[in-house]
Order: structure tokens, then C-alpha cells, then sequence
């Protein structure tokens, strides 16, 4: 080191790196293909649409989402597990009972407040000084990890309006952000994953920017939405990773947002082995050429991924008073004479997304159609209205000749696909995983309260996967006929995503 | 040459230039357009798919048939209320929206047609609108129409009475906590569902002012008063932009 620079003040030093951090992040963006910004302003557009079509608190979960929020932004602390009945703040309460909320929650034939006599109650309700501090429950919401919570903790602080109302408008508008930053980083992904059939990648990005129930959950207040863009952040940083090998910077990528994840959501859990795969591929594939680089990228990967989570843990044991990992994970006490069996487990999460085939049916249904198609082509509300069953018909074919599409692409590409099947077992893994992931927590729910947890919105954080189904079809038609069945896919898409929306509006307003 | 002349020449090949690169402009102005017009795959596709959304919105929003003012939230978990012949069944504490002209009741007579059923709405001691249901209707959703209710009523009473021969029994919820309805002179823990209905038939397209003042009720101050155009405007950007880009995406870069 040099006089002079051993010399140097450390404010210069660390103001030179932080330049040189801007200046990074700035080029990066300036990389950033104009068509994936516009992508991104749709999907946003969208989102808001769905923030003012949808009524307060009728998007799953929402009032308990809204308590944790305001728990961290009024006590700065994290919600504890009470016992059933302590309520939430007075405010949020008598706010969710003046909308009629649970009159209209179950019961598609009820509407949303339609009378100036109902407005007045919840103007009155607005002007009463009540308490925005709660118990300190946020009933289903109580177990999750705070980075969305703390994040949507922004918007509600800087609405000076009292009014749950005025606040929850202002935490929608962020996750519709978080909803158009997901359709952002699917476009990045398409562009790692498929570098070079640029005009498949705005179709895949724009039919998950139109994709109904996700728009529904980006107009929400809900911490999926933060986990969507985690995982399609993950993805792509995977992707790109596969693509340029594993750098500090790309496993920096790798770790923080598989962490950003982790500390939203635990579904985050079942993307791990698809990112340790990735993870040990690259090093294989570096060792013998840039050994020392790549070891410093999976270092940084398992870094950022697991210090975060470690400080998480040990905050919830020793600051917050919660356990270490609230919800927990593992067996869970039986109620209503069931009991947990790992067995049953096995076949529960497998008979969730596959036939039963040998094995003792546990569900009545199939929930592949009834639970994952159905719910992914649209089932709205707290999952109480839905399309007309011949959409769903509608749908099924559509979704044939779409996989067929993709499919036959696949085939078409073997030689690469043979070149690349590292990469794309690593994204097999990752669907197979939030399966996992979903279906176990599926399990313990039933064991615990002997009811149905599982929904389509809880596939979403695999996003990405599906744009990359659509590109993949796109790029089938080649460079005559792609385009083509790129917009009639977009269009396809446009007409869904509204068809949505006046279900919507009949199903609250009309 | 002057230095004038100089400058003069200069500005004459200026204009000159200026000339060939405005025709140079028009020509690949031209040029852009007629591509613009070529009706390529992507195009059609997309200009079939815009004109089918069209023609569904179209056809939807000009779909006529009775639309609801509101309801009062209430369960119907069966036919639950029994109505013997000549009993009055009463609910108050009703809130009936403005612009009512009938209620759509779930009602059953058994298998047989049912008998008249009158209607009155009351607000206070005064009798606001009254109406009937002739007889030999069917087991089933009945609607009974009266005379348009303008205004909004608070703390109204909806009373009904059988005038047949044999009870009649109206869906809803029995016992309610909350709420109770006077069976013959005597109160019952429950409450029959009621929908109001606006007068008439209307298209959705008729109705959209309606929609467009219920888009503005039961939202935060910063949005409800222009939620409704915000997410038409919304829309058409999102739509815009979206066809913009992937018909961008065909021409070769």
C-alpha cells in the first residue's frame, strides 16, 4: 500500500467505493433492455388497476397482514401468538367490521358496501381517535418472517392520514411495485435463459404481467408478493450465474436473494437444493479454470443466504419473544383424532400435485385441476368466486397447445438442451421443491387443524418457470411465426386478465 | 465573395441540405408507414385478438337484466322461516338502498304453486312502498316488485304476508345473535336474506354510472374518488404498452 493511500482519509475511501457501487448499479440498469421497463410499467399499471378494483381486506389474509405491519410501525416490534380472541388494533377492528368485511368474506352473493348510509359509518369510524396499537396478534400472518412487513412499514408511516384505509391504499400501491419489479427480473431470467431469441422474451414476461391471480395478489397486501419477486430474483440469478459462471457478485446475488426469501416467506425453503444444485454445478464446472473466483461466489452465496437467517432466528429467541422459528417445522399435535405419520406425509404431499396411483386416496378431488389449474387460471376473493367452468375447459386446451408448444421446442433444441441439462435440472428442482415445500406445510395444517391450506397463489413464486414455458412456446414458431404466437398469447392474456376484472366488478360492485 | 455572400452561399447549401434531408425524412416517413400497414402474422393475430375482446365486451356490457341495489348480507342456509296462511312476517332495522323497486326473496311453497304474498317497506310509522307477488309461482328465487324507493332508508321494516292458504317459508338464517324478525306478533331469533333490486332492466352499460359512484364508497380517502377512470386509464396503458412492445418485437433489430 502506498503511502498516499494508506494516507487517505477513510470518509474518501469508503465514498470512492460507494461511487464506484453507483456507478455499478447504474450501468447495470442502463443494461437493462428497454422492452423489460416497459414490461415492467404493464405489470404495474395492472397491479394498481387490481389495488382499486379490489375492496379492502378481500384479498386473502389481508387484515392480518395489515396488523403485522402495524405492529412494527406503531410498537416497532414483532407479532406474538395470543390466544384466539385478542383482536387487533381498535382502529383496524371497528374499521374491518364498519366494511362489512366478514359479511362479504365466504359469500359471493354479498357485495361491497353500495350505500352512502355505509360510507358514513366508515367516514365516522375514520374521525374517532381509536388505538392503532393492537394485542400484538396478527392472527395467520403471526408466524411469518418481518422483511415485507418492515418494508410495507414505509408506505405506512409516510401516509400522515390515520385512517386504515388511507394506509392500506398507500401499502398496495408498494406491492403493486413488488409485483412489477417480479415481471422485471422474469424478463431477465427469459434473457439469461434464452439469449438468443430476444422477441420470446417480452411475451413470457407480459403473460405473467397479465396473469390473473397474480395481478389480483400485486393489488394486495399480502408478503407473497414479496416472495414472488424473491424467487423470480432467485431465478434469475441462477440463470445468470449458469450463464457467465459463478462470480462474487453472482453469488452475492445467489445469497441475497435467496435470503430476501427466506426472511419473507418460508415457502422460500423449497427453492434451497435448486440453488445449492446450481451452486455446486458451477463450482464444478469453474474448478479447474477459475477455481478461486467461483469458491469466493459460493462463499458469498452461503454468506448472505445464511447470516441473515441466523440473525433472524436470534432476534425471534432473544429480542422479540417469539420462538426461533415461529410456525416451526416438523411434526406438528394432531387434532380431531388424526395424528402425524411421515408415511401419510409422503403420500399427502405426492397425492397433492400427482394421481394417487397405488396408494390410499386422500383427497375426494384431484387437486391438480380442482386446487393448481383451477386456482391458477383464477379463483379470486378469499377464494369465493370464480370464473365460468368452460373457461376452465377454455384454459385446459389453451394450456395443452401452449406445453406441446414448449415441449416440442425442447425437443427441437435437444443438442442444447443436452449441454445444458445441469442447468435445467436445477429448475425441475426448484418446482419440485416448492412443491415440497408447499405440500408439507399442507400436511401439517391438516394434521393441526384438520382443514385445507393449500392454494394456487402459493405456486406463483415459480413465475419465472412459467414465462419460461410461454417463451419456450413462442420460440417454437421461429422467427416467421413466433411473433405471431407471442401476440396472440400477450392478447390471449389481455382478454383473461380483463375477464377477471369484471368478475371482480360484478362480484363487489354490480 | 463578402463575408455576407460567403454566409449567404453557406445558408443556400444549408437549405439545400436541409431540403434533401427533409425528403430524405419524408421518404423513410413514408417508408415506416407502409411497413406499419403490412398486415404481418403478429399483427393479425393481434388485431383478431383486440377486436374479439372487443366484441365480448361489447356484448357483455350490453347484457340486460334486473341488477341489485343490495343486500343484507345475510346467510341463507335453507328455507329456514316459516309463514303460515295469513301470518305477517316482519324485518326491521333494514337498510334499503335508494333507487329500489323490488325485493328478491328465496321462497318456498312446497310443490305446490305458491299463493299471493304482499309486501310493504316502512320507514318509521309511515308506509314507504308496497307491492305483490301474484299467485302460482314456483318454489325457488321470487322477485316482488313496488314502486321505486329513491332514497336511501335506514332503520326500515320489510314486512310480508301469505295471503294463501298453506305456510310459506323464506330462506335466510335461524337463530341469528344479532338480529330477530317478528313472526306473527312475536319476535324469532333470525333474519330472512333479502336482495334489493333496482326498477327494470339494465344493460351494464347503463349501469356503469352506478358502478362507477359504488367504485368511490368503502375506500381510502387518497383514491376513492377517481378509483374508477384511474383503472380504465390503468388499462388502456397497460394494454397499449403491451402491444406496442410485442409488435415491436417482430420487426428484425
Amino acid at each position: 500500500m502506498s503511502a498516499a493511500s494508506a494516507a487517505r482519509p477513510l470518509g474518501t475511501a469508503n465514498a470512492g467505493s460507494a461511487e464506484r457501487v453507483t456507478d455499478g448499479v447504474r450501468r447495470a440498469l442502463r443494461r437493462v433492455p428497454r422492452a423489460a421497463w416497459v414490461c415492467m410499467l404493464v405489470a404495474l399499471a395492472n397491479g394498481l388497476a387490481w389495488s382499486l378494483i379490489t375492496p379492502p381486506f378481500q384479498v386473502p389474509d389481508e387484515n392480518a397482514h395489515y396488523a403485522y405491519v402495524q405492529q412494527v410501525a406503531e410498537r416497532g416490534t414483532l407479532p406474538r401468538q395470543l390466544p384466539p380472541g385478542s383482536g387487533l388494533s381498535q382502529r383496524e377492528d371497528r374499521t374491518i367490521d364498519a366494511l362489512l368485511t366478514f359479511g362479504i368474506v365466504g359469500h359471493r352473493e354479498n357485495p361491497a358496501p353500495e350505500t352512502e348510509a355505509q360510507q358514513l359509518v366508515i367516514d365516522q369510524i375514520g374521525r374517532e381517535d381509536l388505538p392503532a396499537k393492537g394485542s400484538g396478534d396478527a392472527l395467520s400472518a403471526t408466524p411469518n418472517p418481518p422483511l415485507y412487513y418492515a418494508l410495507e412499514a414505509i408506505p405506512y408511516k409516510l401516509v400522515p392520514s390515520g385512517k386504515v384505509l388511507d394506509k392500506l391504499s398507500a401499502m398496495r400501491c408498494l406491492s403493486a411495485l413488488m409485483g412489477a419489479l417480479t415481471v422485471l427480473l422474469v424478463f431477465m431470467f427469459l434473457r439469461e435463459l434464452l439469449p438468443g431469441t430476444p422477441w420470446a422474451w417480452p411475451a413470457g414476461a407480459l403473460l405473467v404481467a397479465f396473469q390473473p391471480l397474480f395481478g389480483f395478489m400485486s393489488g394486495g397486501v399480502n408478503n407473497d408478493d414479496l416472495l414472488y419477486l424473491a424467487a423470480a430474483g432467485l431465478l434469475w440469478a441462477l440463470a445468470r450465474a449458469f450463464r457467465r459462471g459463478l462470480t462474487p457478485l453472482g453469488g452475492a446475488l445467489i445469497g441475497g436473494l435467496l435470503a430476501a426469501g427466506l426472511v419473507t416467506k418460508f415457502t422460500m425453503l423449497g427453492l434451497i437444493p435448486a440453488a445449492a444444485l446450481a451452486v455446486l454445478l458451477l463450482l464444478r464446472r469453474a474448478w479447474r479454470v477459475d477455481r478461486r473466483r467461483a469458491l469466493l461466489g459460493a462463499a458469498w452465496a452461503a454468506g448472505l443466504a445464511g447470516a441473515p437467517v441466523l440473525v433472524y432466528v436470534l432476534l425471534n429467541r432473544f429480542v422479540w419473544s417469539r420462538s426461533a422459528l415461529p410456525g416451526g417445522v416438523g411434526s406438528v399435535p394432531g387434532a380431531g383424532g388424526r395424528s402425524f405419520n411421515v408415511h401419510e406425509e409422503f403420500t399427502h404431499v405426492w397425492q397433492l400435485f400427482l394421481p394417487h396411483l397405488w396408494m390410499n386416496a386422500q383427497f375426494h378431488y384431484s387437486p391438480f385441476w380442482e386446487t393448481w389449474f383451477k386456482g391458477f387460471v383464477g379463483r379470486f376473493g378469499w377464494l369465493d368466486y370464480d370464473f365460468p367452468a368452460w373457461v376452465y375447459e377454455v384454459a385446459k386446451y389453451v394450456s395443452l397447445l401452449v406445453c406441446a408448444l414448449a415441449l416440442g421446442e425442447l425437443v427441437k433444441s435437444r443438442d442444447a438442451l443436452r449441454r445444458r441439462l445441469g442447468e435445467l435440472s436445477v429448475y425441475v428442482l426448484a418446482l419440485l421443491g416448492v412443491c415440497v415445500a408447499i405440500g408439507v406445510q399442507s400436511y401439517r395444517f391438516l394434521v393441526a387443524n384438520g382443514g385445507v391450506f393449500e392454494q394456487a397463489r402459493y405456486l406463483l413464486p415459480l413465475l419465472a418457470l412459467y414465462g419460461a414455458v410461454i417463451a419456450l412456446a413462442v420460440r417454437f414458431g421461429g422467427r416467421r411465426w413466433g411473433p405471431a404466437i407471442g401476440a396472440a398469447l400477450v392478447v390471449l392474456a389481455i382478454g383473461h386478465d380483463l375477464f377477471a376484472q369484471a368478475i371482480t366488478i360484478a362480484r363487489y360492485y354490480g | 465573395m463578402s463575408a455576407a455572400g460567403a454566409g449567404a452561399g453557406e445558408d443556400r447549401r444549408a437549405v439545400s441540405a436541409d431540403g434533401g434531408a427533409a425528403r430524405a425524412d419524408g421518404a423513410e416517413v413514408a417508408a415506416r408507414s407502409r411497413r406499419r400497414l403490412v398486415p404481418t402474422p403478429a399483427r393479425v393475430a393481434a388485431a383478431v385478438g383486440v377486436l374479439a375482446i372487443a366484441i365480448a365486451g361489447l356484448a357483455v356490457l350490453l347484457q340486460s337484466a334486473q341488477r341489485r341495489s343490495g343486500t343484507n348480507l345475510t346467510a341463507n342456509t335453507g328455507f329456514v322461516i316459516g309463514v303460515a296462511a295469513g301470518q305477517q312476517l316482519c324485518e326491521p332495522g333494514e337498510l334499503v338502498p335508494g333507487d329500489t323497486g323490488a325485493v328478491r326473496l328465496s321462497a318456498s311453497s312446497g310443490a305446490t304453486p305458491g299463493p299471493r304474498i304482499d309486501v310493504a317497506i316502512g320507514a318509521g310509522a309511515r308506509t314507504i312502498a308496497t307491492g305483490h307477488l301474484a299467485a302460482g309461482w314456483h318454489t325457488g328465487t321470487v322477485t316482488i316488485p313496488f314502486r321505486r324507493i329513491a332514497a336511501t332508508q335506514q332503520n326500515a321494516s320489510v314486512c310480508l304476508v301469505n295471503r294463501g292458504t298453506s305456510t310459506v317459508s323464506f330462506g335466510g338464517s335461524v337463530p341469528d345473535a344479532n338480529f330477530y324478525v317478528v313472526l306473527g306478533g312475536k319476535p324469532l331469533s333470525g333474519r330472512m336474506r333479502i336482495e334489493y333490486m333496482r326498477p327494470g332492466r339494465e344493460s351494464w352499460l347503463a349501469l356503469l354510472p352506478t358502478l362507477a359512484h359504488r367504485f368511490s364508497l368503502a375506500k381510502g380517502d387518497l383514491v376513492r374518488h377517481w378509483a374508477a377512470p384511474a383503472v380504465l386509464v390503468l388499462m388502456l396503458l397497460a394494454i397499449g404498452l403491451a402491444l406496442r412492445t410485442i409488435l415491436r418485437e417482430e420487426s428484425p433489430r
